[in-house]
Parts: C-alpha cells; structure tokens; sequence
C-alpha cells in the first residue's frame, strides 16, 4: 500500500504563518481518517465529531509545539488519541494494557495494510476491529488509515515501542485468522 | 478488493458533511479579525436581514400606512371646515350674552354681593391662657 502520511507536501509551514488556507487544506486533507480513527476508539459519532474538532483547536493554537513539519500527521493523531483518553478517564472506563512480550515475537508477519479484503468479507473484518481491545484496534486502526510506523504509533499512543509491537502482532494474528477462516 | 484503508473510510464517509462544518468554522475562527468581511453598523444589519429579504411587502405595508394618513388628514381637515361654517361669530354670542344678562337683572334684581363673615375677636386682644386663668379666678 501507498504510503500515505508520508512524502506529501503538506503546507504546515503556511499553516503556522497562520495562513487560514493552509490550515484549511490541512484539516480536509486528516478530518476523515482522524474522524475514523477517533470513531473506532469512542464508538459516538457525536463525541468522535466533537474529539476532532477539539483536536483541530488544539493543533492550531500548538502548532509552535512541532519541531518537525513532515511528523505533522503523527502529531495530530496523537493529540486526538490523547483526547480519547482524557474522555475514557472521565468516563471511568480503564485502558487495558496487553502484556509487553515484544521482543520475543517474530518481526516478518508482513504488512497487515498490504491485506485485501473482499467485498463478502468487509463486515466480517469491520466485526473483527470492533472485537479487538482498545489498544490493539487502536494500533491496527492507525497503521490501516494513515500507514503509520510501529515508533509513530508508540509515539501517538504514548505507549513504549515494544508494547505497540505486541499490540500489532495480536490484532495482526486475529486478522489472518479471519482471512484464512473465510478463504477456507 | 479493497484495501483496510478504503473500508475503514468508506465506513465513516456520511460524516464528511459535518466534518467539513467543522472544518469550516475552526477556520472561520482562526482567520484574523482583520481581514474576515467587515461587520455591518446595526441599522444596515438590520436592514440586509430584516427588511431587504421582504421589501415587497413591507414596502406594501408603507403604502397601506401612507394611504391612511392622507385619507384620515382630509377627513379632519373637512370637519374643521364644516363646524367652521356651523357656528355663529363671537361678536353675536357676546351681544346675546349680554342681553341674557340684562333680562336675568330686571326679573331677579342685581346680584347679591356676598359678606364676608371676619372671624369671632378675643376680648381685649389677651392670649388665650390668660383668659382661662381669670375665668378661674
């Protein structure tokens, strides 16, 4: 698959001279994948509306706070993913944490992102995101919309890199399973 | 085929409508003041949102209101004329007045002229508590 967050020319220089156009065109170019990101972790449509706009606020008033233009897409995804767990704590709800059992696992399981999905199979692979515990959807969701990297991940989430690593290969494994359940 | 990516967007694509509302506002609040269109005086306002969208009919209103005005000033304007013409010149009542007058005297007489009763005088001009003190004594 594309590399999607990556390698675009975004205008976050202009964005930050406070150009109102660039700032536009940065948020049409992250309002759907962010939305969808949020939606697959809050599951409301309205607080996931509200998270983005929240994020979009906060990223404006912030953008001072970025030290690298090309991490742009990470940085937002984090304060949105920063946002969903301000939300989960005030709504008593705990962040499950997976055991970190990283190093120990194989590293060439191939891209998940790289998976194609057959019309019969959409529903199917829609119901095996929404089973998966919060960080691991968490993960799988993020390197499906925008591709991002296992440390961008860890990154976003604030979690430590091997934790993500695991994260990714549990959700990667439930994944092929289900592929595999259907070709069969 | 799809990939991840396209499902998971084409999921979520009946929310673009709000998210570009959203987008749209958070810009609108970012522009500078400055160079956002500049806000209209109250009474242009109002105009462009409260008369402009209906002028035909408040300009009919006006029509209705001038048409009762002019009506209504030409009616009071012909009253005046006519009880004008109705009544008798001050000149005449003052005469008839006087002659009223004159036959009231010859059947009654001249008119009294009323007498003004004084009030009752203390003897000797003596305060009040100096008489009580003779009577007693």
């Amino acid at each position: 698959m594309l590399a999607v967050a990556e390698r675009e020319q975004l205008p976050v220089a202009a964005a930050r001279g406070g150009s109102p156009a660039a700032w536009d065109a940065l948020f049409q170019r992250y309002q759907l994948p962010l939305y969808a990101y949020v939606f697959e972790l809050i599951r409301s449509e309205q607080t996931a509306l509200d998270v983005v706009q929240e994020t979009f606020i906060s990223a404006a008033r912030n953008l001072a706070s970025l030290r690298d233009d090309d991490r742009f897409g990470s940085w937002l995804f984090s304060i949105a993913h920063r946002k969903c767990v301000d939300r989960w704590r005030k709504s008593g709800r705990e962040e499950p944490l997976e055991p970190e059992v990283a190093d120990a696992l194989p590293t060439d399981e191939g891209n998940p992102s790289e998976l194609l999905i057959r019309r019969e199979q959409e529903a199917e692979f829609m119901k095996l995101i929404e089973q998966l515990p919060a960080p691991q959807r968490s993960g799988l969701v993020l390197h499906f919309v925008e591709d991002f990297s296992l440390e961008e991940i860890a990154g976003i989430t604030g979690a430590q890199l091997g934790t993500v690593k695991s994260r990714m290969h549990y959700a990667k494994l439930a994944l092929r399973k289900l592929i595999e359940e259907n070709i069969t | 085929m799809k990939t991840p990516r396209d499902i998971l967007l084409a999921r979520h694509k009946s929310a673009d409508t709000k998210l570009d509302e959203i987008r749209r506002r958070t810009v609108i609040e970012l522009t500078p003041r400055s160079t956002r269109e500049p806000e209209l005086p109250f009474v242009l306002k109002l105009w462009h949102e409260l008369i402009w969208p209906c002028h035909r009919t408040w300009a009919g209103l006006a029509a209705v209101w001038l048409a009762i005005l002019v009506f209504n000033h030409s009616q009071a304007q012909r009253s005046h004329a006519a009880i004008a013409k109705s009544t008798t010149p001050p000149g005449e009542m003052r005469v008839a007045l006087q002659e009223q007058r004159r036959v009231l005297e010859e059947i009654i007489g001249p008119p009294l002229r009323t007498v003004i009763a004084e009030p009752p005088r203390r003897p000797n001009n003596q305060p009040r508590s100096q008489l009580r003190s003779v009577g007693v004594a």
